[in-house]
């Protein structure tokens, strides 16, 4: 609703300027927006009610200075004996029902100072019966219905509605009900939707004469939720469900009829009243010295015994410390004494209390390790070249479907805001191809990213999460590039043994190649399968997919990694001793090696086998790398086919590695090495590989 | 006669180009210099030979030496440039080559964190001054977590102020609407006094567009204690907001409403772009909004009081306070749309640099 500066003159009197006004309701931090036309709207915070109504608003500036509040006075003619029946079926739920006759009132257009008065405040204007209804509602905050009283059938029944009920409402909506709304009706129809809006079948129009007006109390929860269900909010709902004030029931109800009186005609018949809502008179004890303590400053006593007094709360006489404090019943947010310290503050202003920097025990409290080991992993893979990313997590079917992932149980959101964000991403790369696709659109090139975060999944029917590190690049590594990050990340921080990388499992999917990345979870005392555990994959998406992106020319390579297995293995920590460096320099040898395809060509047997061998030709200090895969072309694979008597159309590569011999005492003799390396090139022919050249 | 002369002119361009060709350096560049260019050089007799040729003729013959002129020039400044050049760079023992070190280094795979992480830390970095430990917790929430225990019960109309997305209506499982849940979590492990700072991604039921995200960070302060005050609330935040935005900053404290925090603020700058004369950013008012805040709420501590005694609000007291990253990122880097955190364009992700001091004199 919409109130002007004119408009609260009224009910407040006294010297003050609209200037003083705006000041005034900002130091209550009602947000004040002043249109052109001195008509301002507030932000009225959902536990003050008794802010939406002009009287209201006045009421609750009577601190600010030497005001007055000031309401007309008014006397109903009673000039009918018409009384109209009432019943309350669920007392629960409508704690009190008032309401007036009024016969032979003549409906028609409002006088214009009125039609103004409603339109002001927001209303459209509909007819005189219905903008006094209004008037008041926005004068007094009791929301009021008028109904056509003739059409009732005699009496009004206050009840709970049955399941699929219908009723059409005066916006002409045809609204379906259930049992948990409450209605209006007569013995034969509903006619309202208590305390949301009236139905179109007793709605008061120029042919009316004889009305009925309600004033009432719903159950504020039964209103709110009535609304939530039926997608209707209305002026009146929304103040129901915050709450009224009962003092101001029958008030407002005989406003209303004195003003119909006055501007429509009629005859008011007698009060017609049902329930029996009545609050206990409670005070709330009140104690200086909290309030000083509270808020870390003293307000002279003075100040605070003044503001209560304008505020209309009755005050045990006494000059004790603490004080019983008797608060209006129209202020239902003030419960506990911190309620009217805040009060205290307010019309203080916060901005008079001194701040002050808090004395505390040195001892800082301790941080989340969860915050520390992903602040650590940001680190790392910040370092090791990606760029973070942060996404939304929230992802469409279409988007999931994509990737054709099984056997998760993806979490969907049961009010998505659009169907672009209405699941919870199940793997943390969907959305990073997705930024691919982006930077690629704008054709940033040699792009790296990470993200931590969380991925989302069903778990025995539990929505759950998991915390989550996805990385990819696009046009920058290839496989082996890539893969050297991993095990950079994995060696270096988590796992130092074994030394030769991470060993990998390939899956071939319609999407793209998983390879997962397989490590040793004994670290994991309470595993379900001690041995290996899969930490993750590194993923390569196919071309089917990279053309859904837009991405087809590009070299994308994709990773994620569980980071809750991660931390629960936890950081290596700093030895207190390091590797001693050797003193002799390690000798290398290059080979370079023909491998034939096959379960044996896998480079996690080709070391173990070498480890293995029964003349050791490898000393465990050894240390062998991979230093170039090379891909034959047709003509050098047909040579090394006949040279080394393999069949036609075997696939073959070929792989340089390096190997450093060392001993710490130094013996090594270039005859040793000699006879080490002949040894490995003889054996290596068990597995099908081929020496090709040696480089010494 | 003409044809004569366009002859001569065209030998004397070979000739030229050919002896300039072996040039070395400037002493025998000089020569050639003389030699064509010179006052008894090329040019002059060809000058001299036009004047005694027929009228009709002299304007050809004279564009021809213009033209030859020209020529000469331009190779002899090349040259000139060259050999200028090429004496520098063996003076400092190179070959004579294309001049390569002018041409830009390669860039390195550089990489950066997200200006979210960034002003995270930044923020973070100011509350570890003041003892604060950070703590996190699940995006998925229970309604207890997220609202109950937070003083707003089902129903409650408060509950209008956060649009929720739900995974589970029956069992109220939800995505948590602020990071408050964590403050009950953390208040469930510690016993006061302690003091912490809990900070995660959060989701409102909201259109994504420039100025709403159905996502977003969310930083909130913790601190419970035995005699903590409005006035320690106010301080801490004026130090917070000194150190984030500058000391010359203005800071407002206005009454406001949150179920959990009594008496509850809204806090807020004077705005950082124009200096609280008003503009745009500001709406004109010259403040910003940047924070709510209050002393934590009975209810919420008897909540926590029904498992853990020392929780009783008779005996403790505390304070909150809550802010959007973005909103505080936006501000801190002039940042119109909310959208660029989330596209992950690189060419805005680079943008943004760790541990430079964003306040000129302080580093953060
Ligand atoms: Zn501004």
């Amino acid at each position: 609703m919409k109130y002007s500066y004119e408009g609260i003159k009224k009910y407040l009197q006294g010297n003050y300027s609209i200037g003083d006004l705006k000041n005034f309701l900002e130091r209550l931090g009602l947000n004040p927006v002043i249109n052109s036309f001195k008509n301002f709207e507030l932000e009225i915070p959902s536990n003050r009610p008794d802010l939406m109504s002009a009287a209201g608003i006045a009421k609750s500036l009577l601190p600010f200075g030497d005001f007055q509040f000031c309401f007309p006075e008014f006397q109903i003619s009673h000039s009918t004996e018409e009384k109209f029946p009432v019943e309350i079926y669920s007392l629960q739920d409508c704690y009190f029902y008032a309401g007036r006759v009024i016969k032979n009132t003549k409906v028609s257009s409002s006088p214009d100072w009125l039609k103004q008065q409603v339109e002001s405040a927001g209303f459209r204007s509909i007819n005189n019966i219905v903008d006094i209804t209004n008037f008041v509602f926005w004068e007094l905050g009791q929301p009021l219905h008028a109904f056509n009283k003739s059409i009732l059938d005699s009496g009004i029944i206050v009840r709970k509605a049955m399941d699929n009920e219908q009723i059409i409402t005066l916006d002409g909506v045809k609204r379906i009900l259930n049992r948990e709304i409450l209605v209006i009706a007569d013995k034969s129809r509903t006619v309202a939707i208590a305390g949301i809006m009236g139905g179109i079948n007793t709605e008061v129009n120029e042919k009316t004469t004889d009305i009925f007006i309600e004033s009432a109390f719903f159950n504020p929860f039964l209103i709110r939720k009535g609304s939530k269900f039926l997608g209707l909010r209305t002026e009146a709902s929304s103040k129901f469900e915050k709450g009224i004030d009962p003092q101001m029931i029958i008030i407002a109800l005989d406003r209303c009829c004195r003003l119909i009186e006055e501007i429509a005609g009629g005859k008011t018949g007698p009060l017609v009243l049902k329930g029996d809502y009545k609050k206990e008179k409670e005070s709330i004890s009140f104690s200086i010295t909290k309030l000083k303590n509270y808020l870390g400053y003293n307000i002279p006593v003075n100040f605070i015994k003044e503001v209560f007094n304008k505020l209309g709360f009755e005050l045990s006489d006494d000059n004790s410390d603490v004080i019983n404090v008797f608060v209006k019943s129209d202020r239902q947010d003030i419960v506990y004494d911190v309620d009217l310290i805040e009060e205290i503050a307010k019309y203080y202003g916060y901005d008079k209390i001194p701040e002050e920097i808090p004395e505390v025990v040195i001892k800082p409290t301790e941080d989340d390790s969860a915050y520390l080991f992903l602040d650590k992993i940001k680190e790392i893979f910040t370092h090791l070249g990606f760029t973070e990313a942060i996404n939304l997590g929230l992802i469409s079917r279409e988007e999931i479907n994509n990737f054709e992932m099984e056997e998760l149980k993806f979490l969907e959101i049961l009010n998505p805001v659009s169907v672009n964000f209405s699941y919870l991403r199940p793997s943390m790369i969907i959305e990073l191809l997705k930024n691919f696709q982006y930077n690629s659109a704008y054709k940033n090139e040699n792009i790296a990213l990470f993200e931590t975060g969380n991925k989302y999944f069903l778990l025995d029917n539990i929505p759950a999460e998991r915390m989550t590190l996805s990385f990819g690049v696009m046009d920058r590594d290839d496989l082996f590039a890539f893969k050297g990050k991993i095990e950079y990340f994995l060696k270096t921080y988590f796992f130092p043994e074994p030394d030769y990388g991470t060993y990998l499992e390939k899956d071939e999917q319609n999407t793209g190649i998983y390879y997962n990345i397989i490590v040793d979870n004994t670290f994991n005392l309470l595993a379900e399968n001690p041995g290996k555990i899969n930490l993750g994959f590194i993923f390569e998406p196919l071309s089917v997919l990279l053309e859904k992106y837009d991405l087809q020319s590009k070299k994308i390579f994709l990773a994620q990694m569980d980071l809750e297995l991660l931390k629960s293995k936890g950081f290596l920590k700093n030895f207190f001793d390091h590797n001693k460096i050797p003193s002799i320099p390690s000798i290398r040898r290059d080979l370079s090696l023909v491998v034939k395809a096959g379960p044996k060509s896998d480079w996690g047997y080709i070391v173990q086998f070498l480890y293995d061998l029964e003349s050791k030709p490898l000393n465990i200090k050894d240390k062998i790398k991979v230093f170039d895969i090379y891909y034959f072309s047709d003509k050098e694979k047909k040579e090394l086919w006949e040279k080394f008597g393999f069949e036609e159309n075997t696939d073959i590569i070929g792989v340089g590695i390096s190997i450093y011999f060392s001993n710490e005492e130094g013996n090594l003799t270039k005859d040793d090495i000699d006879k080490n390396v002949h040894e490995i090139v003889e054996a290596f022919k068990k597995i099908n590989i081929r020496l090709r050249y040696e480089q010494i | 006669m003409s044809n004569e002369i366009i002859g001569k002119i065209k030998e004397t361009v070979e000739l030229a180009e050919k002896e300039i060709k072996n040039i070395k350096n400037n002493d025998e560049l000089e020569q050639w210099r003389i030699k064509y260019l010179g006052r008894s050089g090329f040019i002059l007799s060809f000058t001299r030979e036009i004047s005694s040729m027929h009228d009709d003729l002299k304007p050809l013959a004279g564009k021809e030496i213009n033209k030859l002129k020209k020529i000469l020039t331009g190779l002899y400044e090349e040259k000139k440039k060259e050999i200028d050049l090429s004496y520098v760079i063996n003076e400092l023992g190179h070959k004579k080559e294309v001049l390569i070190y002018t041409y830009p280094g390669r860039e390195p795979d550089f990489a950066y964190f997200h200006p979210i992480t960034i002003i995270t830390k930044s923020m973070i970095n100011i509350f570890k001054k003041m003892g604060f430990g950070i703590w996190t917790g699940p995006e998925i929430e229970t309604d207890y977590y997220n609202f109950s225990a937070l003083n707003t019960p089902e129903n409650h109309p408060a509950r209008d102020m956060w649009d929720t997305f739900y995974l589970d209506y029956s069992k109220g499982i939800l995505l948590r609407t602020h990071t408050s849940p964590i403050q009950i979590r953390t208040m469930e492990r510690f016993k006061p006094p302690f003091r912490i700072i809990a900070v995660g991604k959060c989701f409102r039921k909201d259109a994504f567009d420039s100025s709403h995200s159905p996502v977003f960070h969310q930083m909130e302060g913790l601190m419970v204690g035995f005699d903590i005050n409005f006035a320690h609330l106010k301080g801490a935040l004026i130090y917070f907001l000194r150190e984030l935005f500058g000391a010359e900053i203005k800071v407002r404290f206005l009454p406001a409403y949150f179920p959990f925090t009594e008496p509850s603020a809204e806090i807020s700058i004077s705005c950082v772009i124009c200096k609280g004369k008003g503009c745009s950013t500001c709406g004109g008012t010259g403040w910003l909004e940047i924070l709510g805040a209050g002393m934590i709420h009975p209810e919420v501590f008897k909540n926590i009081a029904r498992k853990e005694p020392s929780y009783s609000p008779d005996k403790i007291t505390g304070f909150a306070f809550g802010m959007g990253i973005e909103r505080i990122a936006m501000l801190k880097y002039c940042i119109n749309d909310i959208r660029h955190f989330y596209n992950n364009d690189i060419r805005f992700l680079t943008q943004f640099r760790l541990n430079l001091g964003d306040n000129n004199e302080i580093l953060l």
